[in-house]
């Protein structure tokens, strides 16, 4: 099964790539990966990682309860890392190309 | 807001399963006092567990075979057949398809016979709170002939046949 990859979705990628982590974790990574752009509620959190699970890209890899909220880690599958390699791989192209177009472009203020 | 109330857009399979680590997140992630949530978290749990419904449940088709004419859904939904069959409003999902489904037919004859539209208002309400009765009161055999009891060895625990020498 494919996944829509949604700018959401590759940030929790990512932040699952670097180590597992449990739901709230992810919560936090995705905050610092975007620079404090994208704050995951628990809704869409857990329906990204239903999608990432439903789809192989990713695996609960173990359970611990901390003053007894129960934590749950998620880690990357093998599949996943290829999965977010590939999507890295094809904005870093869309960059490249979207660099080449914008220094075409005239200068503002120009003749 | 309380948390536990909001959860409720999710089936009740998936609370069952994931309800306690999403609490978790909401009690770190919160500043309120435990349990309670401010409106954006329940609007994105609200939306978030209706995504997870919609994504559960079976096809269209499958779901108006089962409501229609009775007829099993697959066993890979099973859970979903479950939570239908078990849930608070399951009378009123399998009473509510008869007017729905019958009410586009009613408008589509109404522009000939507009009186129609009065014997529909009338009767339909009828039909429905009867349908609900019946429903609720045949939950069980219902849910008995959706889940049969596997097949038990009712001979009782007789073994295979040993020889004398054997003790």
């Amino acid at each position: 099964m494919t996944l829509r990859m949604s700018e959401q979705s590759y940030l929790v990628m990512l932040a699952l790539a670097e180590e597992p982590r449990h739901g709230y974790g992810v919560v936090q990574a995705v905050l610092t990966l975007s620079d404090g752009d994208v704050k995951l509620g628990a809704g869409t959190l857990y329906g990204i990682l239903d999608r990432l699970v439903e789809a192989g890209y990713a695996e609960a890899s173990g359970e611990v309860v901390v003053d007894g909220r129960l934590r749950r880690y998620y880690r990357l599958t093998d599949e996943g890392l290829g999965a977010l390699t590939a999507e890295t791989a094809r904005l870093r192209a869309l960059a490249t190309q979207a660099q080449r177009v914008l220094g075409a472009r005239p200068a503002f203020g120009g003749a | 807001m309380r948390a536990s109330f909001w959860l409720r857009a999710y089936p009740r399979r998936w609370r069952e399963q994931r309800a306690d680590e999403l609490m978790a997140v909401l009690a770190d992630a919160s500043d309120h006092e435990p349990g309670r949530i401010d409106a954006r978290t329940a609007f994105d749990l609200l939306r978030g567990g209706c995504a997870t419904r919609w994504r559960l449940r079976p096809p269209l088709h499958v779901v108006l075979r089962y409501r229609v004419s009775g007829r099993r859904p697959h066993e890979r939904f099973d859970g979903w057949l479950r939570d239908d069959i078990d849930g608070r409003l399951y009378p009123v999902r399998e009473a509510a398809w008869f007017p729905v489904l019958l009410a586009p037919f009613v408008a589509l004859v109404a522009t000939w016979w507009p009186w129609l539209w009065t014997n529909f208002v009338i009767v339909a309400p009828v039909v429905f709170a009867a349908q609900v009765l019946t429903s609720a009161r045949g939950r069980s055999r219902e849910r008995a002939r959706l889940f049969p009891p596997p097949p038990t060895n009712d001979a009782g625990p007789w073994g295979p046949y040993r020889g004398l020498e054997a003790s």
